[in-house]
């Protein structure tokens, strides 16, 4: 099993009152599968991935990431845990515009502290894989947002994740492109890949194997 | 890493130039004045630290004067044991000095053998040893030794005293550092002064005071160890002996700059100055910093999201601050090196910047590099660090700091209280010169034309004086000229001359102190300067032997009600008399800062016109340039080779104020900069707060508020400030205007206008700085900033 999460309750003082953003959450997660989180917006899917992606913690509950209690982790090696086999795809993409598509690609393998001849050819083996080694000294802001959430997905997949979180991974490109982020998805998930994405479009939520709904921060 | 956080570096500047360039050139100008001003106190706090024996250096004084009695320093050597080495410096001789064509007017000094001993100049040429035991034989500066040699080594070369036969050889040369309080351009020994002028001999007895002295105390010894043994000296050999009562003291030599000579309230202005200005600097610049790094939240967001770590993030800001500062500590050097000669112009100052050579500012600079570098890269990362990812990840900083907002007003509202403070100080100085400019001084200051007759150049005394005479009576023949006067001084140029006089039949201990001056006939008249009662000296065939004229100060001073025709005796009560003859007004025969002094003009009859030193022409009214030619004209015809230096009888005097024309430039040029910095500190939290409030304004401007009213509510927050700085200054300001006017015999008011006026520029330039910014955000599109993804 990747994952399970056993109860898990998020929450914010407003007014004197709780308001639930998570409310009792249970999900186990095998390897190799691809979930996809739906719901309006406000019902908790950027929220749980967060939570799941360990950039955000939770109030009440328990989480195991790969057997390892991540409630009971300290920051620093929770850090550790995700960098090591979590990748995040980003509705705005999230590209550094001061940085090129190589440069891009290069930058989490620099905080892996890998040589230079090692990044060199993993670079070039993702440039490769995805088709833009002629873009690789261009500026995101010189690419289409299509081209960009590609470098995106390159990026997060550089580091040999074990897991893709996707927030809303094709909420700013058109149809077209959508369709062949989402293809590149299945590809992915064929290699074994884990992917966990949010949508509120039923025809990309239909990518995944299984679908969960939430609903108010509740699994409906 | 390193590469790669060099290069995103390099690429956030070009990306933000504007911001970069004000932040590193304010920063630069920031460093730059402050190194100005430390390079200025600090010489002058090292002032003298170049004689090897400073710490027992002690300069003699009678009571308050530095001039002392010949006899003193061979008696004390005699007779104090603990005095170990001393010298007298005799500055009373100026003439022409030659050397094949080229001559100007020198002043020698004349020193005794321990002068090289006593003062540790460095020697380019020659050696301190007997330098100047030969007779004839003379020590002289390297300027000296450049304006007559060039680059041709001086030693022995055969300078010529006036027209004489009398010849001095140079036997060394000396490079006089440019903060000793003891500079010469030449000097020789006593002897060799009274072989070229024997009338020194004369006043080196145990009445007159013509020469300073310097001595030098063995080890260990306090002046108060010897203070029995001086005051013996002064009891015996003082005259009247026995019942003389001097206090002889020594002040010592490395407390003389800072005691008599410099201006201690300057030096400390200064120094407080140069700390505010790099306070001000380098919080403007941590602030800007920061305000920019806000800006990439979101690249450091992602970068924790793939793998970077605090410590990495560190580095990465680190290096960053580090090298904007390092660009800032280079632009400031070199802004310094290519002002500090503007400086040393404007100050008549000699400083020097070579952290090489003085380590010590190798110090400083890398202090200001430290803490700049690190704070502004430390409060960031502080940032960066705590910040929480998913907000970052939204570039959203701004959660719950209101608090430091306080401290960040706070800033600016300090920076403000210096610029308006400054800025009223720049005008009320101003005030205060245009006051002093514009006093009536009781002379003619707009008829009268001064010629310097500079007789030293002239090789026959008995003609030129003959020409001079014949110079005098045509210009006295013309239309255009009213009357001319010889004098040895003109306003503004008075001796530092005095005595004391006893007032006849009366008592005693009722003596009087006057300034002297020496003026020949027609002066008063020449001069346009009124008698109140009496006459002056007109040519009117009587003999002026033994007269007086008086100013009123003097008169108030004597207490007799009906002073004309009483008697005054110089020196003692059976000295020479004079006769008072006329009163005249307290005219501005020195600089208005100073107290009227009690001033007699005494009529002098010059056998030879060469020993005055200046030529005095009235024109009549209207007819001021048609003298000043004609002048030309006579001087051409009747001393050919010889130019005309000539000007207007209010020069002198207006040069006297020539220390605080100075003292306006560096308030004025400090308070610019001041205003400069401040804007800076406000642009940082202008960008700061209206990024802060972006979705307020637009939330607003869908609800219809015009562009005009944002402009207006922005700027309102900020104007608030500056008003409270102003409320802040004026006391401040007043206080300090008050204490520098103390030091004015004649003032002029603190006029509520000067701080109008400095107030309305500290607010129009605070508006302008903060339009720039909310004019920006008030035009937005509400769309674009109320967009959430």
């Amino acid at each position: 099993m990747l994952l399970q999460l056993n109860g898990i309750f998020k929450w914010v003082q407003q007014g004197g009152q709780r308001v639930f953003l998570l409310k009792d959450i249970n999900l186990e997660v095998e390897e190799g599968e691809f979930i996809s989180i739906m719901g309006p917006s406000g019902s908790g899917k950027s929220t749980l991935l967060n939570v799941i992606g360990m950039l955000d913690d939770f109030d009440e509950g328990e989480y195991n990431f790969l057997d390892e209690p991540v409630h009971q982790l300290k920051e620093k090696h929770r850090a550790n845990l995700y960098k090591q086999y979590i990748g995040f795809v980003f509705q705005a993409y999230h590209l550094i515009d001061e940085l090129t598509v190589y440069e891009n690609l290069e930058m989490p393998l620099l905080y892996k502290k890998l040589k230079g001849s090692e990044r060199k050819a993993m670079v070039a083996d993702m440039l490769d894989r995805f088709g833009i080694v002629g873009k690789k000294d261009l500026f995101p802001t010189q690419l289409s947002g299509g081209q960009q959430q590609l470098v995106g997905v390159a990026r997060a997949l550089i580091s040999k994740p074990k897991l893709i979180l996707a927030d809303e991974p094709t909420g700013n490109l058109n149809s077209k492109q959508s369709n062949e982020i989402m293809e590149l998805f299945k590809e992915l998930n064929d290699d074994g890949v884990t992917i966990i994405q949010a949508t509120h479009n039923e025809k990309n939520a239909a990518y995944g194997k299984r679908t969960l709904n939430l609903l108010d921060g509740r699994k409906v | 890493m390193f590469k790669h956080n060099l290069k995103l570096f390099l690429r956030s500047i070009i990306k933000n130039k504007t911001t970069f360039l004000i932040n590193t050139i304010g920063l630069g100008v920031g460093i730059a004045s402050f190194l100005v001003l430390a390079l200025y106190v600090y010489n002058d706090l090292t002032y003298d630290h170049f004689n090897k024996n400073l710490e027992n250096i002690y300069r003699v004084r009678e009571g308050e004067s530095v001039q002392t009695k010949g006899q003193l320093l061979p008696q004390m050597l005699q007779e104090i044991p603990e005095v170990v080495d001393g010298t007298r410096i005799f500055d009373w001789e100026e003439f022409r000095i030659s050397y094949n064509d080229i001559a100007f007017l020198e002043n020698i000094k004349y020193v005794d053998d321990g002068f090289f001993s006593v003062f540790t100049y460095p020697f380019i040429e020659g050696s301190s040893k007997n330098a100047i035991g030969e007779k004839y034989g003379v020590v002289i500066s390297k300027k000296f030794a450049e304006k007559y040699f060039g680059s041709e080594s001086a030693l022995e070369k055969q300078l010529r005293i006036k027209f004489d036969d009398v010849f001095l050889t140079v036997k060394g040369v000396v490079d006089i550092p440019a903060n000793s309080s003891v500079t010469f351009d030449i000097v020789a020994s006593y002897e060799t002064g009274e072989e070229i002028s024997s009338w020194i001999m004369d006043v080196h007895d145990w009445y007159n005071t013509f020469s300073e002295t310097y001595v030098v105390l063995q080890d260990g010894t306090k002046p108060e160890d010897i203070k029995t043994k001086l005051q013996n000296i002064v009891t015996e050999n003082f005259l009247p002996v026995g019942e003389n009562k001097t206090d002889l003291n020594l002040l010592p030599s490395k407390e003389y700059h800072s005691v008599v000579e410099s201006n201690q309230t300057l030096i400390v202005i200064l120094a407080i100055i140069a700390l505010g200005i790099i306070g001000i600097a380098i919080v403007n610049f941590i602030n800007l910093t920061i305000t920019g790094s806000m800006a990439r939240i979101k690249e450091i967001g992602i970068k924790k999201v793939h793998g970077a770590t605090s410590r990495t993030l560190f580095q990465q800001i680190m290096t960053e601050s580090l090298l904007v500062s390092f660009i800032a500590l280079i632009l400031g050097m070199v802004l310094l090196i290519v002002l500090l000669p503007a400086f040393n112009q404007l100050f008549e100052a000699d400083l020097s910047f070579d952290p090489f050579e003085n380590t010590i500012w190798l110090g400083v600079l890398a202090l200001i590099w430290g803490i700049v570098g690190l704070l502004s890269g430390s409060i960031p990362a502080l940032f960066w660090a705590r910040g929480k990812l998913t907000q970052s990840l939204r570039g959203n900083v701004f959660s719950g700091d209101t608090k430091k907002s306080a401290s960040r007003y706070s800033l600016i509202v300090v920076q403000f209280v210096i610029a308006i403070v400054l800025i009223s100080g720049t005008f009320l100085v101003r005030k205060q010169i245009d006051y002093m400019l514009h006093k009536d001084p009781k002379f003619d200051d707009e008829n009268v034309i001064i010629a310097q007759l500079d007789s030293w150049q002239y090789e026959n005394p008995k003609t030129t004086s003959q020409n001079f005479k014949r110079i005098s009576e045509e210009l006295e023949a013309s239309p255009y000229v009213e009357s001319v006067s010889f004098s040895g001084n003109i306003p503004g140029t008075y001796n530092e001359n005095y005595n004391v006089f006893y007032p006849e039949g009366k008592n005693n201990t009722e003596t009087l102190y006057l300034r002297k001056a020496y003026v020949g006939n027609n002066y008063f008249k020449t001069f346009g300067i009124a008698l109140l009662s009496g006459s002056g000296f007109e040519k009117n065939g009587l003999s002026h032997k033994n007269t007086v004229v008086l100013n009123k100060k003097a008169i108030a001073e004597l207490g007799i009600p009906n002073p004309i025709g009483k008697v005054l005796h110089e020196g003692s009560e059976s000295g020479e008399p004079y006769k008072i003859i006329g009163v005249i007004d307290d005219i501005s025969y020195q600089g208005v800062q100073h107290e009227m002094q009690p001033l007699a003009h005494f009529y002098s009859k010059q056998e030879s016109f060469t020993d005055w030193n200046y030529l005095s022409v009235k024109a009549k009214k209207g007819s001021s340039l048609k003298v000043v030619d004609l002048m030309k004209e006579r001087w051409d015809k009747v001393l050919p080779g010889s130019t005309l230096s000539y000007f207007f009888a209010d020069d002198k005097l207006n040069e006297q104020y020539k220390e605080y024309i100075k003292i306006n430039t560096v308030i004025g040029w400090f308070s610019i900069l001041a205003v400069i910095l401040s804007c800076m500190g406000l642009f940082a939290l202008s960008a700061y707060t209206t990024a802060r409030r972006t979705k307020e304004i637009g939330i607003r401007k869908v609800n219809g508020a015009k562009v005009f009213q944002i402009l207006a509510m922005l700027n309102k927050d900020f104007l608030k400030w500056v008003v409270f700085a102003f409320l802040i200054a004026v006391p401040i300001a007043w206080y300090a205007m008050q204490k520098w006017l103390e030091g004015f015999a004649h003032k002029t008011t603190v006029s509520w206008r000067i701080f109008a006026l400095a107030g309305f520029i500290a607010m129009a330039i605070a508006l302008l700085t903060v339009s720039w910014q909310s004019f920006k955000a008030a035009r937005k599109k509400p769309v674009d900033v109320l967009r959430d993804e």
